[in-house]
Formats: structure tokens, sequence, C-alpha cells
């Protein structure tokens, strides 16, 4: 939601009880100075094979973007490329570095988008 | 001499009825029907898009969704431009088009209704049919799957039913089934964040239309969404919002009324906030406490952020539009628009894409005017519409013999 931009803010806030919400602060100052327009769930981003990134929509009419090499990484902001906002992913770090031994391939955690 | 004089009259007698549309705000999909990809921060007269239609069949209607705009003439076709990669244009294909194109597969059909999500489109027939196209991954169209479909496709479960308005959000939809009281609004697609007001409990997405919750008793006149939001009101003007929260209160599962002696007889909502006008022209507003802070959100104090022990969203007045009565009121996703009775379009909200058409990227917190280099008068009436930062104003004639 909204306004919840202090890291540590969040927590009691949410019922799905994912851990790895008690952030540290370890993205930086960003953090810190601005807000996240919106915290979301990995789960309700799409995968754009054309874009080769989880996407979300953004106000503005574009989409907000996050790769999965961003996320092994341990990012947790999702960018959208034609305006200031960001978005805050919430996801487990663990599920993205077991992938990658894995298949890449299979990991989309919505349906994926039919494309006919 | 005398003759070509006549013809100029004519000439300008006829560009003067021919409808007026404006646009403005984001651009980069085609959505503001300007031929071009770009943003505009003022209002941009299409004179392509007048061109298009004839004196005789004027656009009644718009919905702006995403990044897509489908119009509605007064002869019940269809027109739509934007954003297509889903196939929301219904124009058979899944690609963009800059220019506005005519729904030819809906053509059979005097259409009544129209509808702009954020990926996906809705078009109710004058008997009662609906049509969806665009993205279905969330069960957004209706079909009892998750298919994405480029033509309108009917939805089958509305066959012995007679639908009279749909209303597109971003992963949802809600159809107002015609009369009657009771089990009237029915709801598909995403429900995680209680959007679709079927169940106490909480719904992931069904693909299928499910009857809502809890308004057995109420006579619905009016159903809208937007983002993650899902509004209708009464007959007697009551106010009820399911779906998440507003001003971060928790999510709703299944319609609320809105505890208010107000009397409301329009609703429009946007991804945080949600307008409401009353009978007597003034407008409320839902939520939408980060209305017009979005470019600089550390302005917002953290009283605001956080309303007092409160899990009812405040709802407040507009500020700035005293003794002035409004007349129509429209949400994009972060901002809003009005007209008001003397012919003005205001524009308050998140600014950065020009969609406030101020001739600049400012954020606004309170409704500020937008010149459109035309004089209102007594022979014209507007009618603003807003999607996800752009923004659209018809002029609609008040031809008696249309009326």
């Amino acid at each position: 939601m909204l306004g919840r931009g202090k890291p540590g803010t969040l927590i009691g806030l949410s019922e799905s009880g994912h851990q790895h919400r008690e952030r540290k602060g370890t993205q930086g100052e960003e953090n810190e100075e601005t807000m996240s327009y919106d915290d979301v769930e990995i789960e309700d981003m799409e995968w754009n094979s054309e874009l080769q990134a989880y996407t979300y929509p953004c106000p503005c009419g574009d989409l907000f973007q996050i790769t999965k090499d961003e996320l092994k990484l341990g990012e947790e902001i999702a960018r959208c490329p034609s305006c200031s906002l960001y978005i805050t992913v919430i996801y487990n770090l663990d599920d993205f570095l077991a992938d990658s031994k894995t298949n890449n391939n299979n990991n989309t955690p919505n349906q994926p988008i039919a494309v006919a | 001499m005398m003759e070509q004089q006549n013809d100029n009259e004519e000439k300008q007698e006829e560009q003067e009825h021919v409808q007026k549309i404006w646009s403005w705000g984001a651009g980069t999909e085609g959505q503001l029907g300007t031929g071009r990809l770009e943003d505009e921060h003022l209002p941009q007269l299409l004179l392509h898009l007048s061109s298009l239609l004839p004196c005789s069949d004027p656009i009644s209607q718009l919905a702006c969704g995403g990044a897509h705009v489908i119009a509605l003439t007064s002869g019940g076709k269809v027109l739509t431009w934007g954003r297509g990669t889903s196939g929301q244009l219904g124009h058979g294909d899944m690609v963009n088009s800059l220019c506005p194109k005519v729904v030819s597969s809906l053509e059979n059909n005097f259409i009544a209704h129209v509808s702009a999500g954020w990926s996906h489109s809705g078009f109710v027939s004058d008997g009662g049919c609906v049509f969806t196209c665009g993205d279905g991954s969330f069960g957004q169209l209706g079909h009892g799957d998750y298919r994405t479909h480029c033509s309108p496709v009917r939805v089958s479960y509305f066959v012995n039913k007679h639908v009279e308005q749909i209303a597109c959000g971003m992963r949802h939809s809600l159809v107002l089934l015609k009369g009657g009281s009771g089990d009237q609004i029915y709801a598909f697609g995403s429900g995680k964040r209680g959007q679709l007001g079927i169940s106490k409990d909480k719904v992931k997405s069904i693909s299928l239309p499910e009857v809502t919750y809890g308004l057995e008793d109420v006579k619905i006149v009016s159903i809208a969404a937007n983002g993650d939001h899902s509004a209708a009101l009464s007959v007697d003007g009551c106010l009820y919002t399911w779906g998440r929260g507003f001003s971060g209160t928790p999510d709703v599962q299944f319609p609320q009324g809105l505890p208010s002696s107000l009397r409301f007889t329009v609703v429009a909502v946007g991804w945080n906030h949600a307008l409401a006008l009353t009978g007597e022209g003034e407008v409320f507003m839902l939520g939408g406490n980060y209305h017009g802070v979005l470019g600089d959100l550390e302005k917002m104090s953290p009283a605001k952020q956080f309303p007092a022990d409160s899990r009812e969203a405040i709802l407040q007045k507009v500020p700035g539009l005293n003794d002035i009565k409004t007349v129509q009121i429209a949400a994009g996703a972060e901002h809003s628009a009005v007209v008001t009775e003397n012919g003005e379009i205001k524009a308050w909200g998140w600014g950065e894409h020009g969609q406030l058409g101020l001739g600049n990227t400012c954020d606004q917190t309170s409704p500020q005017a937008v010149s459109l280099s035309h004089t209102p008068n007594e022979a014209t009436a507007f009618k603003v519409y807003c999607g996800s930062g752009f923004t659209f104003v018809i002029m609609i004639p008040c031809n008696p013999s249309q009326t």
C-alpha cells in the first residue's frame, strides 16, 4: 500500500507473514529517502518474456520491471522506465537462488501470459 | 463571389457542428489519438478523430484504460486505439493502433455501454449482451478460462440475462444486470484484494461470473472498477465499495455501504482513491491521501499516512470547488478531473506525464482549471474521462434533435 515507505513499518500489516519483509536497509539510503508506490508480492507480478522481466502495472500506463538476475542479487526495487515511481517487490530470495540451479524457465508464479 | 461567401459560411457552420475532442498526458502507446507517440502537457485538439465520425454519429461515451481508449458513438458503433498488445482493442490482432479504428466484429450489435480496464475491454449491447476481449490471464474476461482474446467474445454466462453495464478494473470485471433488486452485480477475474466481493472469504481468481455477496436487498444503479477497487451506487444514493482498502485501511472482501448521510449520484474510482458526486453537485474523495503528492511523497505528513485508529477510510470534500456545482467526475489511476456547471474542466492529482493538462508535469493537491482554448456556451457541454496517466475531453453538441 502506498506510503508504507519506511522499512519495518511493513511488519504486522501483512497477513502473508513473509519473513523477508524484515528488511534491514541493505538497499542503501534510497529507501530511507523516498517512498515506494506500493509493495507487491512476486506472485502478483507477471513474467514478460519479451522484456525478460517480472512486471506489474504502473499508474502511468507502463510497467514496473525487475529481472531474475536483479532478484538473485537481492534487489527488491522494480522500476518503471517511463516515470519516477517504483515498487517494492516482496519475494523469498532463496526461491530464486534455488531456481538458478534447476530450470530458469519454469519459474512463473502466476499464470503465464497466454499468447495465442 | 456571393456563392463563395455562402460556401465559407457553410463550412464554418459545419466546423462548429463537428464534435471537438481533446486529449493530454501519457501518449507513448498511441492512447492520445494524436497520431504521435509522445506525452502532451496541454490539451490537444484531435481534428483527425473528429473528422472520422459523421456529424450525425458523434461520440457519446469514452472509456480510458491502462493505455487504450474505447469510444462509443451515439449510433452504437465502437472505435478503439492505443495499446493493443493483449488484444484489448478488439481488432483481431495484438498490436498498438495510433489511429482510432472501428471494432468491426461488433458492427452487428448496437453497443450501449463500454469499459476499459488495464489490458482488457468490455462492451454491452442495447439488447443486454456483454462482450469482452484482451488479457484474460486472471479470468477477467469471464469465459471460464484464462485465455486472451483479440476480438470481442460474448460472455455466454449471461446469455439468458439482460446486462446493463460492465466495469473493468486492473485484473477484474464487474457486470450489472438490468432492473429488479438483488443478485444484480456479478464479478470475475482476480479477487486477491477482495475486489470481486463474492464471498466473505478470500478468493484468488475466478474465470466464470459469480454474484456479489451482501447486496441482495439493494437496488444498484451503477458500478465502477479500477485498479483493485470496486464500487456501486444504490438507487437511494448509498455508496458501496469493496476490494483494496483506501488510505492504508484493510482490504474489504465484500460490498460495504459507506456510513454517510450524503446521497451520491455518480462514483468514479482510481487505483488509490474514489470520487463521489452528490445530487447537489458537491465532490467527495475517499482515500487518495497521496493524490497530488506522488511526485514528492516525502511531503506526506505521518498523520495522513495512517488515519488515527481508523479502519475506515476518510471521506473528504474536495477542496477548491467551493460554490461551483460539479456536473461530472472522472478518476484516473492517480489523477482526477471534473466538469463544472459553468463548463470548466478542472484537474488535480499526479501530473508527471502532463495528465493534468496544465502545461507542466507538476502534481496538484486541489482542482486547477484546464484551458481548452474553447469558450463554452449554452449549446455545448463537456465530458471528461481519465485513464492511467492521460485524460480526454469530448464536447457534446446539445443539438435538440439528438437529445
